[in-house]
Order: C-alpha cells, then structure tokens, then sequence
C-alpha cells in the first residue's frame, strides 16, 4: 500500500485553503504540531504544505500555475537511508515517510536528502518536521471514514486533491493518474514520488477579434 | 548552502589529523621507523590527535538534540552519516594509542610501525566515509559526484602532509635527501590537487545550470517566473539548503584566494627551511578552509526551482516581497 494526494493542476486555484488548513490542523494535533513563533500575529513559521505559484510563457500565452508542494512520501525516499538514527522512517504498511521526534538528532542530512526541500527544521525542539500525510486523521476510527483523510484534502474547495493508495490498481487515484498521465516532481533524481500531479490542458488558441466577428456573421 | 561552523571544523581538522597520520605512515615505511626521531613521531602524533579530537568535539555542537545521541550508528547499513560516527571514534582511538604510545615506551617498540600504518589507513577510511556523506546526495547537484570524494580526501592529505613535513622538520635535522624528495612529492600533490579543484568548480558551475523549471514544476514553456513561494516569509527563518548561493564575484574573489594560497603553498614548500615550511603549514590552513567553506556555500541544491536565488536573497533580507 502507497497512500498518497493527487492534485489536479486544472482545478487548483491558488486559494491556499490546504496550506492554512494544514497548518491550522497540524498546530492544534497531537501528532507532530507545527510551531508558530507568533500564531495570534502574522502567519510565520513552519509551512509543511506551500502553494507556490508560477507564471510561465510570454504574453499573449502566459498562464499562471499553482503547485501545491509537501512531502512526496517518496517510494524510495532518499531521506530515510541518510538518517543516522533511524528517525526518518516509512512505514511498510502504507508507505507514509513519518519523523521520530524522540530519535531525531537534528543534523538536517535528511533536509539536504530531500530533492524537495519539504522537511523544515524546528529550532526550537531541534528536530526536523515534516507532512506526516495527517497520519492522525487516516488512523483514527473514532472519525467517520469520509473523514479519514489529509486535512488538505477534505479542505480543498474545488476538489483538486484526492487521497488514496497508489499501488491499488483499482483505486481512484491510480486510475487518474493512468488515465491522465500524472506527473511526479524531478524524476531524474530518482525518489520516484508517490504524491502526482494531473498536467494542465493545452490552452486554447488566441482568437482574433476579425475571426470573433466573422464566426458572429456566419453565426447570425 | 549555509555553511555550518561545526561542520567545517569537523571535516577540515579530521582532514588534517589524517593527512598527517597517513603521512607519518608513508614516512615510516619508506625511511623506516627509525629514519624519524622520537620526538618528531611524537609532535607529529599528538598534533594529529588534538585535531581529531577537536574536530570530533565540533561535530557534537552539529547535533541540535543531544537526547537522539545514543542512536547514531543505528543505521550502519544505509547511512554514511552512521559510519562516519563509527570511523571518526576508531580513528580518534587509533591516533591516541599512537600518541601515547612514544611517550610511554622509548625507544618505540618494533610494533610501533605497524600501528602507526593501521591508524593510517583506518584515516584513509574515515575521510572517505566522511566524504561520501556528500557525495551521495543526488539533490545536492553540486556534491553529486566522484570528484567530491578525491577533492575533500584530498584537502585532508595533502594540509595533514604539509603540517607533517613541517613538524619534522621543526623536531630535529633530516636528510637534505629527504627534504628534497618531499618538496617535490608535496608539489606534484599540489598541482593534482588544483586540477582536482578546478573540474570540481566546473562541475559546481553546471550544477547551477541543472534546475529545471519543466520537471520541477511540469510546464514545458518558458520562460518561467516565480510569482509566490508558499508563504510571505522564509521557510521557517531560513533552512540551510535554500540559503542563497554565494554571488558571482564573491565566488571569483575566493578562487583567487585559493589560487593565491595555492601558489604561496608551492613556493613555500620547496625553500627547505623551518620557517617557510611553518608558513607552510600556516598557509595549507586559510586553504583548507576557504576550500571547504566554498564547498558548502557554493553548493546547489535541487529545490532552489522553487526558492530562486532573487526571491532567496530578498527572504534573507528580511523583505517580504515577491520575486
């Protein structure tokens, strides 16, 4: 089992609403809360979710992209076998890429491990912290199952994540990226990715305004 | 990539401890244990020892929870950081059993020598063990690569071999012979060491030019801009390996000093006297760590596509603008 979030590139809007959402889930759990220097202030510290945006092309072409980025939870996470002491695991049963705080050292090798630059370090536990997949939620039988998965997930408005396992052939998330050629992030460095990421369409062609007129002739 | 001060002492004095032991060891089993005096098997081997020992003290202050400690060598199998543990204690063992050993025993026994090669060679283990903690990082671009492990083994054996030559010399008279043969041996290590060097800062220079917006964001068209990292301010505070890399001129001015150091290095070498060998020893010293700071400074990690270097540097100045 590789459980695991799908986004779908055509249905991000940039809201943010999983970054803040993460956060907000994470800085109130039990598992592995996010720290805040300042959490009644300015948002401010650890991020484990980022949107960043993107703007490719030139004009009249240019398209703005909005990539949600957390851990991978990598099939071959190349921060686990660095790890000196073990802290950095994935789990057989499921493949989430947790951090024993207990074990953890903080010597950051993990970080520079990281082809993704998603592990942040705490300096005031000194650990490294990371996305834990909302390993809290998706173990927890007291929730309904529709509740049993990432905050990011259940928060996103349009619908753009799904969560599900990977290596089930029959599952929703392997059939979208079959069907849809899902992406992982820097496949050349070789962590192959579980987390995908579903491309955008092709935009549609410029049209003039002489076509616009000649299409409302033909038209009316 | 910010460079860390326990990490740049750790590497540069383990370096040079054993350089020097390997040194110690060459000299022995080509001259013969005898050929060196007491005294200067001692100077070379308690030097050798206090900098081992400062350098495994610094990489105690790496650590930012001393309570995880006790597990370090748990991942022996995959983790090179796990060996480097184990490899740097046993040498700090062996270069103590060869410090002591000549001030306990005089005149050293038959089995000094033998020690003094097994100590040396578990150096040579050490620094390569420490060297691939780096050179296995894929997303580090810049370390990725064979040359990482000959270029830092290198520092090591060749600062640990110009401090030795100088602290033999410093213990007593020696052959005009010797002195000679080990200007020029140091010399021809310097100049493989430049030309280790400089494919190495070529490899950096394309490491630079490896990141690529089509897989690190999956959109084939450019060009690209970065509009929003994620939040309005630094990955919390600022992480080492997004730290901004080190300008254009400020590489070129470091090169120089290298390059500069490198030359003074070669002069020095070969004058044959005490005090140029000790300025040897004195300059090999800013050359270990100039080169070891642009290691880190100068290296590119992968996620730097999605914390370029403008965006990095306004972050670093405590600007919350976008890129």
């Amino acid at each position: 089992m590789q459980l695991t979030i799908i986004t779908d590139l055509n249905k991000c809007v940039g809201c943010k609403s999983c970054q803040v959402s993460c956060k907000e889930h994470n800085t109130a759990g039990t598992y592995g809360p996010v720290p805040d220097l300042d959490p009644y202030g300015e948002p401010d510290g650890m991020w484990w979710n980022r949107i960043v945006s993107m703007e490719a092309d030139t004009y009249p072409n240019t398209s703005v992209l909005y990539l949600p980025k957390a851990c991978m939870h990598c099939y071959d996470a190349p921060c686990v076998p660095v790890c000196p002491t073990g802290a950095s695991f994935k789990r057989e049963d499921n493949g989430v890429v947790l951090v024993d705080y207990d074990a953890c050292i903080g010597c950051q090798l993990c970080m520079w491990a990281c082809p993704y630059g998603v592990r942040e370090f705490d300096e005031h536990e000194g650990v490294v912290k990371k996305c834990t997949l909302c390993i809290d939620r998706i173990e927890d039988e007291t929730l309904a199952p529709e509740d049993r998965q990432p905050a990011c997930v259940q928060s996103c408005p349009t619908h753009a994540r799904t969560f599900g396992d990977l290596d089930d052939p029959a599952s929703i998330v392997s059939r979208l990226v079959a069907e849809r050629q899902g992406f992982g992030l820097l496949p050349e460095l070789g962590a192959r990715p579980s987390v995908h990421y579903l491309p955008r369409r092709p935009m549609p062609g410029l049209v003039d305004e002489q076509t616009v007129d000649r299409a409302l002739e033909e038209r009316y | 990539m910010r460079p860390t001060w326990p990490l740049l002492l750790m590497t540069g004095l383990q370096g040079l401890s054993g350089g020097m032991l390997v040194t110690m060891a060459l000299l022995g089993l080509t001259l013969g244990s005898h050929a060196l005096s007491l005294g200067a098997w001692s100077l070379m081997s308690l030097t050798s020892l206090a900098l081992v020992g400062a350098g495994g003290t610094s990489s105690i202050f790496h650590m930012h929870r001393l309570a995880g400690a006790r597990l370090v060598m748990r991942r022996l199998r995959t983790s090179w950081l796990s060996r480097e543990v184990l490899t740097t204690t046993l040498l700090g063992l062996a270069t103590a059993c060869t410090a002591l050993i000549p001030r306990l025993f005089s005149p050293a026994p038959d089995w000094y020598l033998p020690l003094a090669i097994a100590a040396a060679s578990l150096a040579l283990v050490a620094l390569f063990v420490t060297a691939m903690i780096y050179a296995t990082i894929p997303a580090m671009l810049s370390w990725h690569s064979p040359l990482t492990v000959v270029t830092m083994m290198g520092t090591g054996l060749l600062g640990g071999a110009v401090w030795a030559d100088a602290e033999w010399l410093l213990a007593g008279p020696r052959s005009p012979v010797a002195s000679a043969v080990l200007a020029g041996l140091l010399r021809a290590a310097l100049i493989l060491w430049s030309f280790f060097k400089i494919l190495q800062f070529r490899t950096f220079a394309e490491a630079r030019t490896q990141i690529r917006a089509e897989t690190g964001f999956g959109l084939s068209r450019s060009p690209h801009r970065l509009l929003d990292t994620g939040t309005t301010r630094a990955p919390y505070r600022t992480q080492t390996q997004v730290w901004p890399p080190i300008g254009r001129a400020r590489r070129h001015v470091l090169q120089g000093v290298l390059a500069a150091l490198g030359l003074a290095l070669f002069i020095l070498v070969g004058m044959k006297t005490s005090s140029a060998l000790l300025a040897a020893a004195i300059a090999v010293t800013p050359l270990t760590y100039v080169e070891r700071w642009l290691f880190f400074a100068d290296a590119t990690h992968s996620s730097l596509v999605w914390f370029p270097a403008p965006y990095a540097e306004a972050v670093q100045r405590g600007e919350r603008t976008r890129a």
